[in-house]
């Protein structure tokens, strides 16, 4: 049908079918900046404005715009001229990964047509249908208020400015027009920095391309770059909707793939008959795993060789879970597709399947992974995908010899990663037959690696590309459908796109691994803990990919928080016919630390002690080492590590007076609704020592300017804008100086990819040290210049000067290596590996008010103080805690999937899985507690998980200030709460 | 994921004659479309023509004597924004229309959709129209007119026709003052859920009326997610003239929810919705009494402007 239009001020016209959703006919006339994120009206990625009024579009007909007024984002500003509630939103560090902010941007509009003056309730109203997975709306709700302001032309509210101009075109900055001078560099004036400070030391590791242990550096380092509150590098494309994500390219003969399901937990499949689907009209390719080879390998994007479990194939005779994979279609369209699929006859021969993983483990139990081809499971009778076991001291002797034993048990859920892109990979052959692998993921570079010998083509023929990412919070460290989209296209020889939608999403990738938990603590009358005891029993669902690392974490990273000498560990990861858990931020951390810290508060409890002063006479200091960290290195025997920068007492401090702790603990009021505090203390990681690498390579361009390439994954984290403040900083240059690219495994060096919190300081280390080798280089060509000698020269402001005074501007240098004497290109190329793993700390506080009568828990506050070493850029810092501490909200108190007796998912929709939205949303207050690392680039260590980790036990803690009932189950949702109340009353009166 | 796979026609009459003439036809099967959040987000076998009742003049708010009246293509955010619906019996219908699902879903879902699709809109506003004794006109394809009660559109009608307004008896009207020790009433809302956002777990909503000297007469109605709204009658005619505190109201509704089936689901148990109901029951029929009693002495502070 036709349906005429106007579109952004111009007449149109779209051709579509009556059932085509106004979504995805805006995107077919290349209105890109109309994202895809669910198709239930849930999350406003696709959002537009309809005469005025905003409107998800993916429940809407395109038939039903006819005679309309529709606006996107494409009709307000360009990159380079953004509009005031863009530009708000790229001010204050707003934008992440930047596919919610097109629709948000309208949102507001919207609003401020109407109320030119909001609040901040009818701003958080108004967003309330745009979620956002990486912010914690706190940004965003100020931009808008911002933006407010800018329109009604009033001048600039206090707040987070940015620093400078920040980053490349548009930026604010740097637009001049450039001319190659030919005036002597040698008369330049006087410096303008009169007091020239002395540069801080080179940390020359290696000779070049080698591995190397950057120096630490010096604190009275006097920095320009690093530290300030850059715009981030990428924000003012992604907030202007311009085409940056895989989904946004178009292709001709593009190929459409669905994948057919199971619809049972646990089938063989009998026989499947595919050739009524192969002769519909417009379908390519009809795959089943009697047309794939088998080859077992693991989803999961780990370093070689992975060390989990290799229990997976492309395309299997059995099906272990519903939404395991069956067949794969490849055809013209999408509707073509999902036809197909309904043609193929699957004769599906049910087994028995097992949900519980203790029943799992039990003798009798079906087996999931009988299979001979797969590998490195712990054993495969007794469904144990991985057994983890450490103890260190006599554990057992301790608890003996205690004052005080407590026990407790603890559950934590299965929820799932939802970043707001799905998983969707676009394959093609390139004009040399290379096979380009364009996805959405973390680790392109194990996306290569991995799929080879699954689609039987050697790495140097696949090329793959990571363009912008939707986020993705572990859920893309997974290799989960760039073997399918590739097999259709060696099938077909034409490119493929496949795209999950969001209902398949829940169903068929991954999530966080639900435990259930047992832990023993002995301690002494005086406090002293002397003994802890942690027993884990996981469930990895069908495959076990990231089974072994991430129940590792769940004690490595937990337990030796407290200096308890005699420590033990257990976790048995058991099989069930489940979809599979796998990489979730935090990576099986906030699991361990909901049972401990919970527990941790019940020791306080039965030793009539404060939980904060118990906390503080048993942490880790300073010089201490990871006692854990030999015993549980992932998956293998780990180095040992000390801890050398510690803010963990500053973090308790500050944080206890920002919550006000003395003031509120155990004073719950009375009524129907308590109130309590609650906190945790919590550490983390920063990369996996010995093991993470990540290499960067920089080049000088004409006008001064430096292409960095970088393996690191930026996937809304703002890792490319930290990467390249780490450049501008040691090139000294401003930031718009540096133009990033990440990553293409053709053009940019290897990284393992982001996760493990480990971007900004591995890859972060990388790209210092080439930028220091690049600046020796420029130096040796200054230093000719000049007449000076290289080692005292030093380089600000794009300035390269002697100690007299005199200089070169960074770009004549560039002009006379390039063109005029002894011709080369100023470039270096760096690698960084760590055998430390500097630990971030963070004490986490919640305030809350419980309906006892409805179970009903209203987190009023959260403050997070988190010692993240030195914030390399803190509006991205305090965007990671932010965000982190909004996924887990969500975790304590509304995300949990839920299965009925058959193993079938209830939760498929984001109406049913509930994440926070901006009215959801308690006070948060972040602060960086910073110190300075003598490993990290710049003193940095990682931030990006621990946010997660505190924030479920504070807010059981607070519950049970405020009750007195300890419940140690999440996520705390009103049924749960108000039948522990109800349990506790019960038992009180008995 | 393509929906709506059969359908063919979209059209958008501009009268209702029209309307009803395309929904009368047997083939192709054809059913009314609202704002399509429900509809376009389904696969919806079967339907092979949509009207969109947009173009009809059916949306707005009005009072007419004592009847105010809503038309159903009026979408959820402007029933929340309406000064009518903010103004009259205490803004209930503005505030359940205002945490009905989200800005951007409101701002396309209607009145209408709401109404016709039942539980799948996890609707507050069913509650409160339940307990307003509202009646949705529904017409045949031959144009016959009924009204329906919110229990019978609950019961789920085989086939409702054309919802096109609701009727909710008892407004205020211009000149609000009450007559000394004439009857004045409150109205009041509550709902839970996990998150603010998130679909009400339950929700109740009581209207009580009270005459100085007489006494006071409450209306209560409770539902939620999958739990399509119920009056409470007996609970009713039990509270009538007893003081309304919280336990009179809970002592009182508990035995008409146990005669009530509330869902067993992955959501909560029907014990669960039991309890928290008496509970909402309770604080709501204590907020309604109290607002009927402010209500004598400011008549103004009736709106939740
Ligand atoms: C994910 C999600 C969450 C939601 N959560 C909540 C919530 O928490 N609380 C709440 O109150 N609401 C909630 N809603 C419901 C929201 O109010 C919907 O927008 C609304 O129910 C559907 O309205 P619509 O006009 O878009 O209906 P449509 O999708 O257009 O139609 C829905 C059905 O109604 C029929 N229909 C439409 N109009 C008429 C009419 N005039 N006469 C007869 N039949 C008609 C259609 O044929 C169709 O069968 C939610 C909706 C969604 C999608
Ligand atoms: S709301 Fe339309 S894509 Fe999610
Ligand atoms: S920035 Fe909002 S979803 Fe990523």
């Amino acid at each position: 049908m036709r349906v005429e239009c106007e579109v952004n001020g111009s007449a149109l016209v779209l051709e579509t079918a009556p059932n085509t959703s106004l979504l995805r006919a805006l995107r077919d006339t290349g209105l890109l900046s109309v994202k895809h994120g669910c198709e239930t009206g849930e999350c406003g990625a696709c959002a537009v404005l309809v005469d005025g009024a905003p409107r998800p579009t993916c429940v809407m007909l395109a038939g039903q715009a006819q005679g309309r007024r529709i606006t996107t984002v494409d009709s307000l500003g360009r990159v380079t001229a953004l509009d005031p509630v863009q530009q708000a939103l790229v001010d204050n560090g707003s934008v992440q990964c930047g596919f919610c902010t097109p629709g948000m941007v309208l949102a507001a509009h919207a609003l401020l047509a109407r109320r030119p003056d909001p609040t901040d309730a009818e701003i958080r109203d108004a967003l309330s249908g745009n979620l956002c997975r990486c912010t914690g709306y706190l940004k965003p709700v100020e931009a808008v208020r911002r933006a407010a302001a800018a329109l009604r032309g009033e001048a600039p509210l206090p707040g987070t400015e940015p620093s400078s101009g920040g980053g490349a075109l548009g930026r604010g900055g740097d637009d001049r027009g450039w001319a190659p001078q030919l005036d002597d560099p040698r008369q330049m004036g006087a410096p303008d920095d009169p007091d020239p400070e002395p540069r801080g030391p080179e940390g020359e590791g290696a000779g070049a391309g080698g591995v190397a242990v950057a120096a630490p550096v010096r604190p009275s380092e006097r920095l320009r770059v690093v530290g300030r509150r850059e715009r981030k590098v990428d924000a003012a494309k992604l907030a202007a909707g311009r085409p940056c994500f895989v989904d946004d390219i178009e292709i001709r003969g593009l190929l459409h793939a669905k994948l057919l399901t199971s619809p049972h937990a646990h089938a063989r499949l009998r026989h499947i008959d595919t050739a009524r689907a192969r002769a519909l009209p417009g379908v390519l390719a009809v795959l089943t795993h009697a047309d794939l080879p088998r080859v077992a390998y693991t989803t999961a994007g780990q370093s070689w060789p992975e060390p989990g479990p290799h229990d997976q194939f492309s395309l299997d005779a059995v099906v272990r879970f519903v939404g395991d994979r069956v067949a794969a279609v490849a055809a013209e369209t999408e509707e073509i597709a999902e036809r197909a699929l309904e043609l193929i006859e699957v004769d599906y021969e049910i087994l028995p399947a097992v949900l519980d993983p203790a029943e799992a483990m039990r003798p009798g139990a079906p087996c999931l992974h009988p299979e001979p081809e797969a590998y490195h499971i712990a054993d495969r009778e007794r469904n144990l995908a991985a057994r983890i076991e450490a103890e260190v001291g006599d554990v057992e002797a301790a608890l003996a010899a205690a004052d005080l034993v407590v026990e407790g048990e603890y559950l934590v859920p299965q929820v799932q990663q939802t970043p707001l892109e799905n998983h969707i990979v676009i394959t093609y052959w390139d004009e040399d037959e290379r096979l380009v692998v364009r996805t959405s993921t973390q680790v392109p570079y194990h996306v290569r690696r991995i799929i080879a010998p699954v689609i039987g083509l050697p790495p140097k023929r696949i090329r793959v590309i990571k363009p912008r990412i939707g986020g993705g919070f572990g859920v893309k460290q997974e290799v989960l459908i760039e073997d399918i989209c590739a097999h259709l296209t060696l099938a077909t020889n034409r490119p493929v796109r496949l795209e999950y939608t969001r209902a398949e999403e829940f169903r068929s990738s991954r999530s966080r691994h639900p435990q259930r938990i047992r832990l023993r603590t002995g301690v002494n009358r005086d406090g002293t803990i002397v003994a802890n005891d942690m027993y884990v029993l996981g469930n990895t669902g069908a495959y076990g990919t990231h089974a072994l690392t991430v129940q590792s974490n769940t004690g490595s990273k937990t337990l030796p928080l407290y200096r308890a000498p005699n420590v033990r560990f257990v976790a048995d990861v058991v099989y069930t016919n489940l979809p599979p858990a796998g990489a979730f931020r935090g990576y099986g951390v906030p699991q361990g630390f909901f049972a401990l810290e919970s527990h941790i508060d019940e020791v306080a409890r039965r030793l009539r002690m404060d939980p904060l002063a118990l906390r503080l006479q048993n942490c880790l200091r300073e010089g201490d080492p990871n006692i854990l960290a030999v015993a549980l290195g992932e998956g293998k025997e780990g180095l040992p590590q000390v801890v050398r920068s510690c803010g963990l007492p500053a973090c308790v401090e500050r944080g206890a007076a920002a919550i006000g702790w003395a003031r509120k603990r155990g004073r719950p009021g009375d009524g129907p609704r308590r109130r309590g505090v609650g906190m945790a203390i919590v550490m983390h990681g920063t990369a996996i020592p010995g093991l993470d690498m990540g290499a960067a390579s920089i080049k000088l361009n004409d006008d001064g300017s430096f292409n960095v390439l970088v393996g690191a994954t930026d996937l809304g984290t703002g890792s490319d804008t930290v990467l390249a403040q780490i450049g501008a900083e040691v090139l000294g240059v401003p930031l718009e100086d540096i133009i990033i690219h990440s990553s293409d495994t053709d053009f940019t060096p290897f990284d393992t990819g982001a996760y493990a919190s480990s971007t900004t300081y591995i890859s972060g280390g990388a790209v210092k040290l080439a930028a220091e080798r690049v600046r020796t280089q420029m130096f040796a060509v200054a230093a000719g210049l000049l007449g000076a000698d290289p080692a005292q020269l030093r380089c600000a402001d794009r300035v390269i000067r002697a100690p007299d005074g005199r200089g070169v501007t960074v770009s004549e240098v560039a002009l006379h290596s390039l063109h005029v004497e002894d011709q080369h290109q100023i470039m270096a190329t760096a690698s960084r590996m760590s055998q430390d793993s500097p630990p971030p700390f963070a004490a986490q506080f919640a305030e809350v008010e419980v309906d006892t009568e409805t179970g009903v828990v209203s987190v009023l506050r959260v403050v997070s103080a988190v010692d993240c070493g030195r914030a390399i850029n803190p509006a991205s810092a305090e965007g990671q805690v932010e965000g982190g501490v909004t996924q887990a909200l969500g975790y304590a108190l509304s995300e949990e999937m839920l299965y009925d007796r058959a193993g079938r998912l209830l939760t498929t929709d984001l109406a049913e899985y509930r994440i926070f939205a901006a009215p959801d949303m308690p006070a948060l207050e972040t602060l960086l507690i910073e110190t300075d690392d003598p490993f990290g680039p710049f003193g940095a260590k990682a931030i990006a998980e621990i946010p997660l980790d505190g924030v479920a036990p504070a807010i059981a803690n607070a519950v049970a200030d405020a009750t007195g009932v300890r419940i140690g189950q999440i996520p705390l949702t009103p049924p749960r709460v108000w039948a522990a109340l109800q349990g506790a009353a019960g038992a009180r009166e008995a | 994921m393509a929906v709506l796979t059969d359908l063919t026609e979209l059209h958008r009459p501009t009268d209702l004659a029209a309307a009803l003439q395309l929904l009368g036809r047997s083939r192709p099967r054809t059913v009314p479309l609202g704002g399509g959040t429900l509809m376009a987000a389904g696969r919806g076998p079967g339907v092979e023509a949509l009207v969109d009742l947009s173009a009809l003049g059916l949306e707005g708010v009005r009072v007419e004597g004592e009847e105010v009246v809503l038309g159903t293509a009026t979408t959820l955010q402007a029933l929340a924004d309406d000064p009518i619906a903010r103004a009259q019996w205490w803004g209930v219908l503005a505030t359940a229309a205002r945490s009905s699902a989200t800005r951007l879903l409101r701002s396309a879902g209607t009145l209408g959709g709401t109404l016709a699709a039942g539980p799948a809109a996890r609707a507050d506003l069913a509650v409160v129209l339940s307990v307003l004794e509202a009646r949705v006109r529904a017409l045949g394809p031959d144009g016959t007119a009924r009204w329906l009660t919110m229990a019978e559109l609950a019961g789920g009608l085989p086939a409702p026709g054309l919802l096109v307004e609701v009727r909710i008896p008892g407004a205020d009207r211009a000149d609000p003052a009450p007559p000394p020790g004439g009857t004045t009433s409150g109205a009041a809302f509550l709902r839970i859920a996990r998150t603010r956002t998130d679909q009400a777990l339950v929700h109740a909503a009581a209207v009580v009326e009270s005459t100085p000297g007489q006494g006071t007469r409450v209306r209560l109605a409770v539902g939620g997610a999958d739990w399509p709204p119920a009056r409470l009658a007996t609970a009713e005619a039990a509270l009538e003239g007893v003081e309304l505190t919280e336990d009179a109201v809970r002592q009182a509704t508990t035995p008409a929810l146990a005669a009530l089936r509330p869902p067993a689901d992955h959501r909560a148990s029907p014990p669960y919705r039991r309890a928290v109901a008496a509970v909402l029951l309770g604080r709501a029929a204590r907020q309604a009494a109290d607002r009927a009693v402010a209500a004598r002495f400011h008549p103004h502070l009736g709106s939740d402007g």
